[in-house]
C-alpha cells in the first residue's frame, strides 16, 4: 500500500469516527436543561444588577438632591437661621422682657455691614445696633438684619434689606432708576464695592438722601434718621459707608 | 418571555450539540467534563451573544468557544490530570457506559490512537480530519495561522500512522 492510499485509508477511518460515536440523547436533555436552568439564572441576576442599578442611580440622584437642598439653604443668606446646632445663625434671648432673636457668632460672620465704620468714618460715633428679625419664606427661615448707626449729631444712619425678589440686578435696578425723572428727586447710579447703587438725592429743601444697593439677592436700603438737617447726613456719608459693606459674606 | 439570544441557543443546541460534545470528549477524554464543558460552551455562548459578528458560521464560533473552554478547563486541571494519569495512565475506551457514549467497535482502534496523541496534533485532526473544518475555520478556531495548522496536521497525522501501526503490529504480534 502506497502512502496516498494508506493516508485516505486513515482519512476514511477518521471521518467514521464521528458517525460511530454517539453521545446519548437522554444526557444530552439532561444538559440543555441543565443549561436552561443556567440560563435562567443569569437572566435573574442580571435583571437583580439592572434593578439594582437603578436603586443606586435613584439613590444617588436623591441623596445629590438632598445635599442641594441643604447647601442651598445655606446659601440663601439669612434664610435657614436654624439650620444646625453647629451652624445656628441665631439665638432666641430674652431682652426687656421680650423674647428676640440675637446673632450668634457664626450669624455674625454673614453680617454685610461694617462693625468699625465709626473708625473709617468721624460722624459715625460707635458701632451699629444690629436689629434682628427672623422671618419664614415658605417652610425657610429668613433672617432679616437692620442696622442703625449712630452718629454723633443724634441722628442715625439706617440699613436694612429684603430679599431681591427676581433674582436678577438688572430686573430690580428699574425699579431704582426710573425711566422718567422724579419729581424732587435726582437718582445717579453709581458703583459700590462691585454692586450697582442708586442714590437718590433731594432737589428741594425736604427729604433726605438714600442710596439703594441692589445685588442678586438682596435690596440694601439706606437712609438718615432723625435728620435735623439735611445738610448734616449728606449723600457723600452714605457712600463712604456703604463702601465699606462686604457683599462677598453675603449668603 | 424568551429573548432572542436564548432562542439561538436552544436552536443551536439542536444542532450542534452532539459535534460539540464529541469534540470536547475526544480532547478531554472524561465524558462527565465534557458534558460539563459542553454546556459551558453554549452558556458562554448565550452570555457573550453580542460578541457574535457572524463574520465566521455560528458553528465556527461555538467550536472555538468549546476550544477555549475546554484548553482553560484543562490548563486548571493541568496538577489533577497528571496524578491521574500516573496512576491511570490508559484510559480504557471499554469502561465508558454505554448509557452515556457509545462508540462502535470499527472506530475503537483509531480512537485509541487519536487519545494517545499529544494534544495539539489531536486538536488539529479532530477539526480538520473528523469535523471537516477547512484550514481557515481551524486556524480561526485554535486561534492561530493557517500554516500552523498545516504544519501540525502533517505532524499530527505521522505520529497517529505510527502509533496505529505499532498498535497493529501489537496486535498481529498478540495473536
Amino acid at each position: 500500500m502506497n502512502i496516498q492510499s494508506e493516508l485516505n485509508t486513515y482519512n476514511r477511518a477518521l471521518q467514521k469516527v464521528e458517525y460511530d460515536l454517539e453521545w446519548s440523547q437522554e444526557q444530552a436533555d439532561l444538559v440543555r436543561r441543565k443549561l436552561e436552568r443556567q440560563i435562567y439564572k443569569e437572566k435573574v441576576k442580571s435583571r437583580a444588577f439592572k434593578i439594582f442599578g437603578y436603586l443606586s442611580t435613584i439613590s444617588i440622584t436623591f441623596s445629590l438632591l438632598f445635599l442641594l437642598v441643604i447647601q442651598l439653604g445655606n446659601e440663601d443668606s439669612f434664610v435657614s437661621g436654624m439650620l444646625s446646632k453647629e451652624e445656628k445663625l441665631y439665638t432666641m434671648e430674652v431682652i426687656d422682657g421680650k423674647e428676640r432673636p440675637v446673632l450668634t457668632e457664626k450669624g455674625m460672620e454673614y453680617v454685610v455691614y461694617p462693625m468699625d465704620a465709626h473708625k473709617e468714618i468721624n460722624t459715625i460715633s460707635g458701632e451699629p445696633f444690629l436689629g434682628v428679625s427672623v422671618g419664614k419664606i415658605g417652610s425657610k427661615e429668613q433672617i432679616y438684619t437692620q442696622a442703625i448707626y449712630p452718629t454723633s449729631e443724634g441722628r442715625f444712619i439706617s440699613v436694612h434689606y429684603s430679599k431681591n425678589e427676581t433674582g436678577s440686578v438688572e430686573e430690580m435696578s428699574r425699579y431704582f432708576l426710573p425711566e422718567y425723572p422724579l419729581y424732587g428727586t435726582k437718582v445717579t447710579e453709581i458703583n459700590v464695592s462691585g454692586q450697582r447703587a442708586f442714590l437718590h438725592e433731594p432737589t428741594t429743601e425736604y427729604g433726605s438722601a438714600a442710596l439703594y444697593i441692589v445685588t442678586k439677592n438682596y435690596v440694601y436700603y439706606m437712609t438718615n434718621q432723625g435728620l435735623l438737617n439735611k445738610k448734616q447726613g449728606d449723600s457723600e456719608e452714605l457712600v463712604r459707608l456703604a463702601n465699606l459693606f462686604n457683599f462677598e459674606v453675603e449668603r | 418571555m424568551a429573548d432572542y439570544r436564548e432562542e439561538d441557543i436552544h436552536e443551536w443546541y439542536n444542532l450542534y450539540h452532539q459535534t460539540i460534545f464529541k469534540f470536547i470528549f475526544m480532547l478531554t477524554k472524561d465524558y462527565q467534563q465534557a458534558e460539563d464543558l459542553t454546556q459551558e460552551t453554549f452558556f458562554k455562548a448565550y452570555k457573550y451573544h453580542h460578541t457574535f459578528k457572524g463574520d465566521s458560521s455560528e458553528k465556527t464560533w461555538l467550536f472555538s468557544i468549546a476550544h477555549n473552554v475546554t484548553v482553560d478547563h484543562m490548563r486548571k486541571q493541568k496538577p489533577i490530570r497528571f496524578f491521574k494519569e500516573l496512576f491511570q495512565p490508559q484510559i480504557d475506551i471499554k469502561l465508558l457506559p454505554e448509557n452515556v457514549v457509545q462508540l462502535k467497535e470499527s472506530s475503537k482502534e483509531i480512537h485509541e490512537a487519536l487519545s494517545a496523541l499529544k494534544h495539539s496534533h489531536r486538536e488539529v485532526i479532530i477539526l480538520r480530519k473528523i469535523k471537516g473544518f477547512s484550514i481557515t475555520e481551524t486556524a480561526e478556531i485554535l486561534n492561530c495561522s493557517e500554516s500552523k495548522v498545516k504544519s501540525t496536521l502533517h505532524r499530527g497525522m505521522l505520529a497517529l500512522e505510527k502509533r496505529l501501526i505499532k498498535e497493529s503490529g501489537l496486535n498481529e504480534h498478540t495473536k
